[in-house]
């Protein structure tokens, strides 16, 4: 069935990676586009064009938009490359970063900031990068699924030893930490982290000084 | 910038002729080949001073297109341009003989900057360099 799973994710991914190519080339296509506009716009003159604030503005939203698509399918490619190889090492750091960029729509609709703290080093782990970031998104899941009120989480990269960690924490403490921890404690994106952590080699726990998941993972060593 | 020849080689029509269009507009002299085969086949009699090159396109690839260049007119400086940038693929453009490898899309300021210097033939750590003696 592994072999199976491990085949699907990577046609999945292979299709995923095309599109995402393609999706850049029509943003680049859009970006140019709003340029060579904007630069005729910048050769009629100051007084040439009755509605030339509006047109910058809406042109300034066109290149925001622009960049901001970008952002997204550099992402999303990454991630449709992640089936490439069943293990590799990756950087803890450009995973969470990643996943904060991912997840940020899910978070949003239930009302809850996502950040990323990378570690100032690259911290490299010897792993399944696809269950890595299924890992980190049931990690999340469980977390703001118990988060009636909103708030803000981070993804917090760090090396404690010979081990990576990522904590998830609330970015506030819950009202009441020991009802959020049961809740979180009960949610079946709990019970899948678990058993993408054991399937990893990897540890976990609850920190109840900041009420979060703690992920760990034994260091890469090249 | 004035007259500088620049050829554009990419199959993403739109894309490339507005890009042409844009360079024109500052004083660049450009043209375009919209696939590998149509670049070689002018490159004699329209040798630019700088090559904007896709790497993924219909036919010829753009390493390829890089490495017949190279060896038909090796004084012409190729920069890459493209939305499939794997590492892979900078590190073969590089040791081909590629000037730089950039990603689409492109902020025209980065663009032009990159031809101005590949036209005076100097990489970026050659000028990170001589601004840190």
């Amino acid at each position: 069935v592994k072999d199976v799973d491990t085949r699907e994710a990577a046609f999945i991914g292979r299709i995923t990676a095309g599109i995402t190519h393609e999706m850049k080339n029509v943003l680049a296509i859009i970006r140019e586009s709003a340029g060579l506009m904007e630069d005729l716009l910048s050769m009629t003159g100051d007084t040439g064009f009755p509605h030339r604030e509006r047109f910058v503005r809406a042109m300034g939203t066109i290149q925001a938009q622009v960049e901001r698509g970008i952002d997204l399918s550099t992402r999303l490619n990454r991630l449709a490359h992640s089936p490439d190889a069943p293990l590799a090492v990756i950087d803890l750091n450009q995973t969470v970063s990643q996943m904060a960029l991912l997840a940020e729509r899910f978070a949003r609709l239930r009302g809850v900031r996502l950040t990323a703290a990378p570690h100032p080093e690259a911290i490299r782990v010897s792993t399944s990068p696809v269950r890595v970031q299924m890992a980190l998104l049931a990690g999340l899941e469980s977390m703001w699924n118990s988060m009636a009120g909103g708030g803000g989480l981070t993804l917090c990269v760090s090396r404690i030893g010979a081990e990576a960690e990522v904590a998830i924490r609330c970015d506030e403490a819950p009202a009441e930490p020991e009802e959020f921890e049961k809740s979180v404690s009960a949610a079946p994106e709990r019970k899948m982290l678990e058993e993408i952590l054991a399937d990893l080699g990897g540890k976990l726990r609850w920190d109840s000084s900041f009420c979060g998941h703690l992920l760990r993972f034994q260091e890469h060593v090249s | 910038v004035s007259g500088l020849k620049v050829m554009l080689v990419d199959d993403e029509e739109e894309f490339v002729k507005t890009l042409a269009e844009r360079l024109d507009i500052r004083g660049f002299k450009t043209w375009v080949a919209l696939n590998g085969e149509r670049a070689l086949e002018i490159l004699p009699e329209s040798i630019p001073d700088v090559m904007v090159l896709d790497l993924k396109m219909p036919g010829i690839d753009g390493l390829e297109v890089l490495r017949r260049v190279k060896r038909r007119a090796p004084q012409v400086q190729v920069i890459i341009l493209t939305g499939h940038g794997s590492e892979g693929d900078r590190e073969a453009a590089l040791r081909l003989g590629a000037f730089e490898h950039l990603q689409k899309p492109i902020d025209m300021a980065t663009l032009i900057e990159t031809i101005k210097r590949a036209h005076a033939g100097v990489s970026k750590e050659s000028e990170q360099e001589g601004r840190s003696l």
